[in-house]
């Protein structure tokens, strides 16, 4: 009797659901269910038309734009939450809230799954993706001109002897190739070192390890400031002071946690840097 | 007279064990520099020791230098003082209860110190005034060992107070992890196993300057408990007509564990088992004497601690195992021992 009052709710929401022939509609209530397409979508679309984010997108820390995103309901990923804002657009990325996101389709929603970003290069191609499903293919082909047109004005010197940077993460994580943040380091002229260090994408480096390792440049990536753990505890070892006193930086996690525009900042940010220290004589 | 006639007659054999100890605390030494040596020049990077010592003593600033001052030195001080302060606290926990099974691990004055530590530290308390952290952890030891008094006491069974440490142990290890899952970091949820099991890994010299001194302070109280202990061997009553202060001795007692082990705890997390199995390896070796026990407890318990240390930076794959884990490897089969041994006969 349970079950088959479950499968008379299950037809009904199906039914009610927005049918699938307004894909090509342009949706006016978005809900968002993950921190990069969260981000995108406040780059991309006006304020009006985004119904929900993710409750990460108002974290200072790993949000761009948190302020803005405090604006929206957040959205835990859960199916009949997101239902509750009755979305005709569901933006997700591919790895995360599976479930909530079959669970979705399977009753008729709308569901944009973009790919994750594994290159600076992805990052275009998840605006273009974006903005067609929004409808703003103009405003995203702006953005795309934007992002290349500040890379471009970064020109890192094709030097021999590039500084070399590695990054420090909360756990002692550190991010090897391919990934975003390796070539946003490319973009700002460093060589990262976890490339040498046979690391693809994120690793752990022992504290003794990354100070053996001797980076021109240590940047480390601020995990929550001000409420305390062990794992960033690490990152405030007196070791990184000692061993790197004139070049260690330490960076927010909002500039790269997702690709975006706001990546190139990043870069913009260690170029500035890069022409700033006399690297030679550090070594 | 009969006093004098006594007295020859029982100076063989004080004689005998006082030898056979004084090599016993010679090879133990030796051991631990030895191995703290060998915890200095072993990593997880290979270092060219003793040229980085040669640097280290010239002030120079050598990578090596740094590596070797700044992360190995710290964890294989830590190591030794965490390890002595367990070991003597198992042997001191062990000679005033009368109970073999008595541990700080196996009674819960571990856990409830990894708890007071995890409430000041994940709170924020210990941002503010760093020696929170130790007071915390000190904090959650007394109670635990107050408790454990009240619960199983001096007359109680060993399996009374096994059944007590089961007791306090799981609600202290369910409010540490209530605590971490509430706490406003999210990588703190994760972090229960540092507390739990414990690890030396990356310790700094702050930890050693917080916890040091305290459990230096600890292990003080607790060696005094030396000739207390050997009159409480021949039982309560004669102890009192010895003169031995039943009352002072357990405050004493109950003040060196909560100093030593809470501190030890508040830097190093719960590493279980070094108070069970270091006392009861070496109790025959000092002619089963609380007074010679408890500095030989507190020598093998850095001994073990920094051997076991150097083992977890070998894990075959991945990040290196917790040392709570590598002791627990040991400690476990030694408890079934001991378990299986005491249905056989009373302690």
């Amino acid at each position: 009797m349970r079950i088959f009052a479950a499968l008379l709710l299950m037809v009904a929401t199906i039914a009610t659901a927005p049918a699938l022939a307004a894909e090509e509609a342009r949706p006016e209530r978005i809900v968002s269910l993950n921190l990069c397409t969260d981000q995108l979508l406040i780059a991309l679309a006006e304020p009006g038309r985004i119904a929900a984010l993710s409750h990460l997108s108002r974290d200072p820390d790993i949000s761009y734009y948190a302020e803005a995103a405090r604006a929206f309901p957040s959205v835990p990923p859960d199916a009949h939450a997101v239902m509750r804002h009755e979305p005709d657009l569901v933006l997700a990325m591919q790895h995360s809230a599976r479930n909530t996101v079959a669970l979705l389709e399977r009753l008729g929603y709308r569901v944009l799954d973009l790919p994750v970003a594994e290159r600076l290069a992805d990052v275009g191609a998840q605006i273009r993706a974006l903005a067609r499903a929004l409808g703003e293919v103009a405003r995203g082909e702006a953005l795309i001109a934007e992002m290349e047109a500040a890379l471009a004005a970064l020109d890192p010197q094709p030097s021999t002897n590039q500084p070399t940077a590695i990054v420090y993460q909360a756990n002692g994580f550190t991010i090897g190739a391919p990934s975003l943040v390796d070539d946003l380091l490319a973009a700002a002229g460093f060589h990262n070192l976890a490339r040498d260090l046979r690391l693809t994408r994120q690793g752990r480096l022992p504290l003794e390890a990354l100070i053996y390792a001797d980076p021109d440049l240590l940047i480390i990536e601020e995990a929550r400031v001000g409420s305390p753990s062990l794992a960033d505890q690490l990152l405030r070892h007196p070791v990184l002071e000692r061993a790197r006193p004139r070049s260690t930086v330490r960076v927010s996690a909002d500039l790269w946690t997702c690709g975006g525009p706001f990546s190139v900042e990043a870069s913009r940010r260690l170029a500035a840097l890069r022409a700033l220290a006399p690297w030679e004589d550090a070594r | 007279m009969t006093g004098v006639a006594k007295t020859d007659r029982l100076q063989p054999i004080a004689l005998a064990s006082r030898t056979q100890g004084s090599w016993l605390f010679i090879g133990l030494t030796l051991f631990i520099l030895l191995f703290f040596a060998l915890s200095l020049s072993l990593g997880r990077v290979p270092l060219a020791f003793f040229e980085a010592l040669g640097a280290l003593l010239e002030g120079e600033d050598t990578l090596g230098a740094i590596v070797l001052y700044e992360i190995r030195l710290p964890r294989a001080l830590l190591a030794l003082m965490v390890g002595a302060t367990l070991g003597l606290t198992g042997a001191a926990l062990q000679g005033y209860l009368r109970n073999p099974l008595a541990e700080p691990g196996i009674i819960g004055v571990s856990a409830s110190a990894a708890l007071g530590s995890v409430l000041v530290f994940y709170y924020g308390l210990a941002a503010v005034f760093p020696l929170a952290l130790p007071l915390g952890g000190m904090a959650g030891a007394f109670v635990a060992v107050l408790l454990m008094h009240l619960l199983a006491g001096r007359q109680g069974s060993a399996l009374g107070l096994i059944l007590a440490g089961v007791a306090v142990n799981s609600l202290a290890a369910a409010l540490t992890a209530l605590a971490l899952n509430l706490a406003p970091n999210p990588f703190a949820a994760t972090e229960i196993i540092f507390w739990l099991l414990g690890s030396l890994a990356d310790r700094s010299f702050t930890h050693v300057a917080l916890a040091a001194p305290l459990m230096a302070l600890g292990g003080l109280v607790m060696l005094t408990l030396g000739r207390a202990l050997d009159a409480l061997s021949l039982g309560e009553e004669t102890a009192e007509s010895l003169g031995v202060d039943l009352g002072a001795l357990r405050l004493r007692l109950i003040l060196g564990t909560a100093l030593g082990v809470g501190a030890a705890v508040s830097v190093a997390g719960a590493i279980g088992f070094v108070g069970l199995i270091v006392p009861h390896l070496l109790r025959p070796l000092v002619g089963h004497r609380p007074s010679l026990l408890l500095p030989a407890s507190a020598l093998g318990g850095a001994a073990l601690t920094l051997v076991s240390d150097i083992a977890v930076r070998f894990a075959p794959f991945g990040p290196e195992l917790r040392l709570g884990v590598f002791t627990a490897l040991i400690g476990a089969p030694f408890f079934f021992y001991l378990v299986i041994r005491l249905r056989r006969e009373t302690w």
